[in-house]
């Protein structure tokens, strides 16, 4: 891993157009501003890692559905003519 | 076009049928193309398939069938991505299920639901980033049933 030392105010550039400041550093909390085309999303990452957790765990349940999709096809949409 | 699934064989879909996530789904690099098939006549729940892989299948399901009220706003970069015109384009949101050995205990993804421009045909899996939801909200009341009572796990 590339590590750099930055102080606050100061940036790093990463590609022609991600630019990502060191905004305020209090105690262990740094707050980042990130400049960068729209495309590019960006997340916390403990934030990412539980939604690819969650996806992964839901695939894996499907793999295992068994008679558990008979109890699911039973269940309907809230009837309009009700 | 033929897509291969685990769960039916081999399915007949039409390329308008398929919709296209331009970005990365968390925990499915390099899965683009998926198709929407409903489990049942007028069920709440469909299959969300992958046309590459046939193992890469989830359940997802029409959320406002068990969360009323349950709301997102969409953030501009989404908005921009999905080529929504605001008033104009038909959304389509649903949200991911994780269905364990007891049925009953069958969750929703309210945190990160997928959102689907239906006439573009183009998705993206959203993360709410500024609300209280999980990706574990159960879909049946957990409190009715006496003889499945949990006794140790804490309702989310």
């Amino acid at each position: 891993m590339l590590v750099l030392s930055r102080k606050k105010g100061e940036s790093i550039i990463i590609g022609e157009n991600i630019e990502i400041t060191i905004v305020e550093i209090q105690g262990d909390v740094i707050r980042l501003g990130i400049e960068a085309p729209r495309e590019i999303s960006i997340y916390r990452q403990e934030l990412w890692e539980e939604i690819k957790k969650s996806n992964q765990e839901a695939t894996q349940t499907v793999e295992k559905l068994g008679d558990k999709l008979d109890l699911l096809k039973e269940i309907k949409r809230p009837a309009k003519n009700e | 076009m033929q897509i291969q699934t685990a769960l039916f064989g081999d399915l007949t879909i039409k390329d308008t049928d398929i919709i296209t996530f331009p970005d990365a789904i968390p925990g499915f690099s390099g899965e683009h193309e998926f198709v929407l098939i409903p489990l049942d006549d007028d069920s709440p729940f469909f299959y969300f398939q992958s046309v590459k892989t046939k193992e890469l299948c989830l359940i997802i399901t029409d959320p406002f069938t068990f969360f009323t009220d349950y709301e997102i706003k969409l953030d501009e970069e989404s908005i921009q991505k999905l080529e929504i015109i605001e008033g104009k384009t038909n959304i389509a949101l649903y949200s991911i299920l994780t269905i364990p050995e007891e049925f009953k205990k069958t969750t929703a993804n309210l945190l990160a639901p997928i959102v689907i421009n239906a006439d573009k045909k183009i998705g993206l899996q959203f993360i709410a980033q500024n609300y209280d939801y999980n990706t574990k909200h159960f879909i049946f009341p957990q409190n009715q049933s006496e003889e499945i009572k949990p006794a140790t796990r804490k309702g989310l």
